[in-house]
């Protein structure tokens, strides 16, 4: 492979995320030249990402003043720069291209650039929806069913775009103008080498995401007191409301940054900081990238498991309210969730983790009944995984996690599936409800394929179709109802879609492979939720009491 | 209050009076105020003022199938002549324009696809546009419209349009909305 091309049009954290794969291509192919799409805003930070051969920005601001007006000439206009841009890329000639952008419009796009090995969203020829790869596929089923949530977005990234292993971490490079900027902003405010900086970064993309202004006022407070910190308000622009609500119940303890940064300044200032405090943002990612630890507070729709800080020893506090994670389209009238996360346990974590003392972060978490406290890591494949701090037993949902996280690791990488703690075995009944009907189905697929083999009628052909078709309905409905079987059903629902081709028979047989894979997929998870044979753990205290009695 | 079964101060003439008569049938109707400018009794259609006129009426039609079939020509011509929906929307739009003629005329015209074929020549977009309807206004939703009813696979002219439309989608649409 001579050229690749990454596409990432979306928001300032995601592009940090996608660093390491940029990253891990570089050394699997080092003598490949690597190109990354990416919007104006962000090209010099994709200038500084390790392995960014050449960054090709489009001016997506442009491109919208021009379309504003919405008259003819601007429409031309746009079409001409939009042809330009395209056919330029197409002219490269990428050998391979990964698209991590989720939207339709990237999906056009990189249907027109043309890579042979296109992958994530892309278009077919007549103009439908493809997701090429199965890790993009299950991105984009996961992002459906996200309760589960098995992997971390940057795994995605990583396995779509064929990096293995690459690095454990984040990538942002600091400027030496934006360091010597932001030594001078601390030095401003009388900050010395040994004054601990903690960074509180206010706001978030929404309102959802937002950690109440009291709490950061109360969380501030309590760290001066306990450690003599200075509290770093950061933030942008839109974040400026929300600091001069935080900044006077500061006091001098605070140092204001909020909204008078570059991007490039905010870097260097994380650098700085001891540490972060802040909901799952851009700031986050960027902060895991220059080597800061983050306390993370995840309430709302934002999850741990899935874009948590990609490194080690970070740790992130997750409100565990049974309505959790909230759908992304819905507008909560009681969002109790940030209120559970309570100051005094932040204030707790960020002193006990500034410490590095995980024994006192471990009887903390347990003190406090409804945040799940979590320390980030890698598993023994590599991939980004939490460990839950305290003794509490693992929540059902967890255990369905661990389960689903197995199903997959099995199924896209071959690893040997590893058994969760505990057992779900009313999940693994309701499970076995399924199984009768995907064998039904792979009947089904069977019959499609050997009619299609046989060159039998088109009659015969359509009708057998259409039978499968409304078994593979009544499966999708299963998954709608039945939370166990939500992602592998997406997931099937999905590979399903991206059956391309024109030869029926080979279209016929890949469906029939996906059906029997579904089956195993299937059995494979209930056996994880509720083996044949119960390992002989936890049961010590119960035989204890056999013995008494 | 009706009267043996008709409606005596019935005005309105009923869709289904021109429908009939568009399709050749002869028709005895109900005597409405409304009718006389629209049809012509007893010549293009048959009237009756009450339901005990029927009888009488039905028996002599079906005995004359000549006379029946003459009156529901001239039914038909005049329908076509004077009352199709065409007509009403000629009707309707001249009384738009009449009251908004000033207003109208200062608004400025939107370019039609074939304006912007012939002014784009013979660039990828010229071309597409001289296979779409001319008379379409040239805005993206329409052009888009057109695209997605052709057939085949998109060529890389309408997949452009395509990426713009997202992008208007995605960005654009929404701000714009607002400012105006």
């Amino acid at each position: 492979m001579k050229k690749l091309l990454v596409v990432n049009l979306t928001r300032f954290g995601d592009l940090l995320q996608t660093s390491p794969t940029i990253a891990g291509l570089k050394v699997q192919h080092p003598e490949a030249e690597i190109t990354v799409v990416v919007d104006r805003n962000f090209a010099d930070v994709a200038r500084g990402l390790p392995g960014a051969d050449r960054v090709w920005p489009l001016d997506l601001n442009e491109l919208g003043r021009a379309m504003m007006g919405g008259a003819p000439d601007d429409l031309r206009r746009a079409y001409h720069w939009a042809e330009a841009q395209i056919a330029a890329l197409r002219a490269e000639g990428f050998d391979l291209a990964v698209n991590y952008s989720s939207s339709k419009m990237s999906a056009v796009l990189l249907k027109m650039i043309g890579a042979p090995d296109t992958r994530g969203w892309t278009m077919a020829a007549n103009g439908y929806r493809m997701i090429a790869h199965r890790w993009s596929q299950l991105f984009a089923a996961s992002a459906l069913t996200r309760r589960q949530a098995p992997f971390n977005l940057v795994d995605y990234y990583k396995r779509a775009a064929g990096v293995e292993g690459g690095p454990q971490r984040l990538f942002y490079q600091v400027a030496p103008e934006a360091r010597a900027s932001a030594a001078a902003i601390l030095a401003d405010a009388g900050v010395t080498d040994d004054t601990p900086v903690v960074a509180l970064q206010l706001g978030a993309s929404r309102a959802a995401r937002i950690w109440p202004v009291e709490s950061f006022v109360a969380l501030g407070r309590e760290l001066h007191a306990r450690i003599g910190a200075r509290l770093l308000l950061c933030g942008g622009g839109g974040d400026r409301p929300l600091a001069d609500l935080v900044a006077p119940g500061l006091g001098d303890t605070a140092i204001d940054v909020c909204g008078r940064t570059s991007v490039a300044e905010l870097g260097a200032l994380l650098e700085r900081s001891c540490l972060l405090v802040t909901s799952d943002t851009g700031p986050m990612h960027m902060a895991v990238a220059v080597g800061t630890p983050v306390v993370s507070l995840f309430f709302g729709p934002a999850l741990p498991f899935d874009t948590g800080p990609y490194g080690r020893d970070h740790l992130c506090l997750h409100a565990e309210v049974p309505c959790a994670p909230c759908d992304h389209h819905i507008t909560c009238l009681q969002p109790f969730c940030r209120e559970t996360l309570a100051p005094a346990a932040v204030a707790e974590a960020v002193v006990a983790r500034r410490a590095g003392d995980w024994a006192a972060l471990a009887m903390a978490a347990d003190r406090w009944p409804e945040i799940r406290w979590y320390r980030t890591g890698f598993d023994a494949e590599g991939l980004f995984d939490v460990t839950p701090l305290g003794l509490r037993p693992p929540t059902w949902r967890e255990t369905l996690r661990r389960a689903v996280r197995a199903v997959w690791k099995a199924t896209l990488d071959g690893t040997r599936p590893e058994r969760p703690r505990a057992t779900l075995p009313l999940e693994a009944a309701v499970l076995r409800n399924l199984v009768p009907l995907a064998r039904a189905a792979t009947a089904d697929a069977a019959a499609v394929e050997s009619i299609a083999r046989d060159g039998g009628a088109i009659a015969d052909l359509a009708a057998a179709a259409r039978t499968l078709e409304e078994r593979c309905l009544e499966l999708f409905r299963f998954g709608a109802i039945h939370e166990p079987a939500a992602l592998v059903l997406q997931m099937f629902r999905f590979e399903k879609e991206n059956v391309g081709g024109v030869d029926v028979v080979a279209i016929a047989t890949a469906t029939r492979v996906l059906h029997e894979a579904l089956e195993v997929q299937i059995a494979l998870l209930i056996d994880l939720l509720d083996p044949p044979t119960r390992p002989e753990t936890v049961a010590r205290g119960d035989d204890d009491h056999a013995h008494l009695a | 209050m009706w009267v043996d079964g008709v409606d005596p101060r019935g005005d309105f003439v009923n869709p289904r009076t021109f429908e009939l008569a568009a399709a050749g049938a002869f028709q005895l109707v109900d005597r409405r105020a409304l009718l006389p400018p629209l049809f012509t009794a007893g010549s293009e259609v048959v009237t009756f003022a009450e339901a005990r006129e029927l009888p009488e009426l039905v028996r002599w039609w079906v005995a004359h199938p000549e006379e029946r079939a003459r009156v529901a020509a001239a039914g038909r011509a005049r329908v076509l002549g004077a009352h199709t929906y065409r007509h009403r929307m000629e009707t309707l739009l001249e009384t738009v324009c009449a009251r908004d003629v000033e207003r109208l005329q200062a608004r400025p015209r939107t370019e039609t696809v074939a304006d912007v074929a012939r002014a784009e020549g013979d660039t990828s977009l010229g071309r597409l546009l001289a296979e779409l309807p001319p008379h379409l206004p040239f805005t993206l939703d329409e052009v888009i419209g057109a695209i997605l009813r052709r057939e085949g696979d998109l060529t890389d002219a309408e997949s452009t349009l395509l990426f713009l439309q997202q992008f208007d989608d995605m960005f654009v649409r929404e701000q714009r909305e607002r400012a105006s």
